[in-house]
């Protein structure tokens, strides 16, 4: 049984801990970056940030205006789209572990071409990879998968105060997500489990996906 | 979030995987330790385990630090004990060290007299082979190893009996002398054995509040013969039962600790395995864990500190 990630969102109040803490566990440089009229920064996932909080407001029928905020991540889908497409030009530039079921970019993602490499970034329905013009490798959220394999809690869910992240077996974190849908629903009755059958990061959203960003969910 | 507990392979595998030099001692005993809890879940549903009724649990008595057994005569146990030694007896064959000697303790304990049970049992409970001496002589039979015998097999009871009378409960569930922290004392509120381990709880959602995480880490003590976890202060030694600061010291192997550490008493030398599980995904079996930290075991004899309580893989001289 692989391991699962609850991203419950009515819970994150956009510290971004998760996303630092990525970026000190992965060793990952800063880089520079602009304002541009919103707290989500850097603007878009890169090469130097796997995990991102990403910002959406919007005004509700009476007038309220509602923030929501979404720690995008890769979702390491059960029947990962990135790896097919990859492994039809150069087979193991991406592996899906079977112990944890993390979908990791390997070594080898540096021999894609630049059109296959952009033909995997396009494929991934959640838009997560992206390549890294140095080493010319596919670049994401790997799960912290040292870390995980050693039986240690991946850094964003480690550093989360919240309680918004939760990481274990996938049969518990389903049967968590589903008890805190119930709950939740009862203050945002629109609120739903996003493709949680499709991928191993469940995102529990309290409206429907366009209030949150494009590719939240299917 | 409620987790279920690893089985103690499971655990003792994991180990082997982040200590591969621990492998060949863990991987000795694994079957054994396995088969015990085999033993104990077996036992669980025994009509005769369902017949044995521990005290319950007064307020007024565990306050005073009186625990349960403390005043309870055990029925007797002959058959499960029999039961018990029938299932244990391949994988305790397969001791290289117990191999050629153990053919007489197999027919001593398929039949043990009610007087000898409580013999073994406050042996047993007070973790003193010695008091054994005596019985093991009349009946030509050495006491350490009839200790040895002797704890597992009541070990694997107590645990069943114990779960049944005052259980179920996981790690993140109470047990009834947790609540309001009515014991407080260093010693088990069931039998009165010193802990073989403690353990800081994982953070949880406080549903009080909207917007953090409960801290976690408090420490819970667990006794690894009857299974019982307690609460505890965090900076108090076990033994002496006093919080003082610095008092308690703490030994860690590495960076990569996995949450492991030894917590030691700076005024009576004696230490206990501490487990973070606020650094674990899974919740480990708390006595294959405690054993699986043989490593900072033998730090800690290096540092001439002590055991809280002696097990057959500490006892090394």
């Amino acid at each position: 049984m692989p391991k699962s990630f609850l991203i419950d969102t009515t819970r994150c109040t956009a510290c971004r801990g998760c996303q630092m803490a990525c970026k000190d566990w992965h060793n990952l440089p800063a880089i520079e970056t602009k304002q541009t009229g919103t707290h989500q920064n850097p603007p878009d996932l890169n090469p130097c940030n796997y995990k991102l909080v990403r910002f959406h407001e919007h005004k509700t029928a009476d007038g309220r205006v509602m923030w929501n905020f979404f720690p995008d991540q890769c979702r390491h889908c059960i029947h990962p789209v990135c790896k097919d497409v990859a492994d039809m030009a150069v087979p193991g530039a991406i592996i899906q572990d079977e112990a944890t079921g993390a979908i990791l970019c390997t070594e080898k993602s540096a021999q894609l071409s630049p059109e296959d490499a952009q033909a995997v970034i396009e494929a991934c329905p959640y838009n997560i990879p992206r390549l890294d013009p140095v080493t010319k490798m596919l670049t994401k959220c790997d799960m912290c998968f040292d870390r995980v394999s050693n039986g240690l809690l991946p850094m964003c869910v480690k550093s989360c105060p919240t309680g918004t992240m939760l990481f274990g077996e996938r049969s518990e974190i389903l049967a968590e997500a589903k008890k805190r849908l119930a709950k939740i629903k009862k203050t945002f009755p629109k609120a739903f489990l996003a493709d949680q059958r499709d991928v191993n990061v469940i995102f529990l959203l309290a409206e429907e996906k366009e209030h949150y960003y494009e590719y939240a969910a299917f | 979030m409620e987790q279920s507990c690893q089985t103690t392979a499971e655990t003792l595998n994991d180990i082997i995987a982040w200590r591969p030099a621990l492998a060949s001692l863990l991987t000795a005993f694994s079957p054994l330790l396995t088969q015990a809890e085999t033993l104990t879940a077996e036992l669980l549903e025994d009509p005769l385990v369902a017949a044995i009724n521990l005290p319950q649990c007064e307020p007024s008595r565990l306050q005073l630090g009186a625990s349960l057994l403390s005043h309870y005569t055990m029925p007797d146990v002959s058959g499960a004990l029999a039961y018990a030694r029938t299932k244990l007896w391949p994988q305790l064959q397969a001791i290289p060290a117990l191999t050629d000697s153990l053919e007489p303790y197999y027919s001593y304990l398929g039949q043990v007299t009610l007087e000898d049970q409580h013999k073994l049992l406050d042996a047993v409970l007070l973790n003193d082979g010695t008091l054994l001496s005596d019985l093991a002589t009349s009946k030509n039979l050495d006491a350490g190893i009839l200790h040895f015998l002797a704890t597992f097999l009541y070990s694997s009871l107590l645990k069943a009996v114990v779960l049944k009378n005052y259980g179920p409960a996981n790690l993140e569930k109470e047990w009834p002398w947790e609540t309001n922290n009515i014991w407080q004392q260093g010693y088990c509120p069931v039998c009165g054995s010193l802990p073989t381990i403690a353990w800081l709880d994982k953070a949880v959602i406080d549903e009080r509040n909207t917007y953090l995480l409960g801290g976690g880490g408090r420490k819970h003590l667990h006794c690894g013969l009857c299974g019982a976890n307690w609460r505890f202060l965090r900076l108090a030694c076990p033994v002496c039962g006093i919080a003082e600061s610095k008092q308690i010291e703490i030994l860690t192997c590495d960076e990569d600790s996995h949450g492991e550490s030894l917590h030691w008493c700076a005024k009576c030398n004696s230490y206990l395995p501490t487990v973070d599980l606020r650094e674990r995904i899974a919740i480990p079996n708390l006595d294959a864990q405690a054993f699986g930290m043989l490593h900072l075991e033998l730090i800690a004899k290096e540092k001439q500190l002590k055991p809280l309580h002696l097990s057959f893989w500490n006892s090394f001289s």
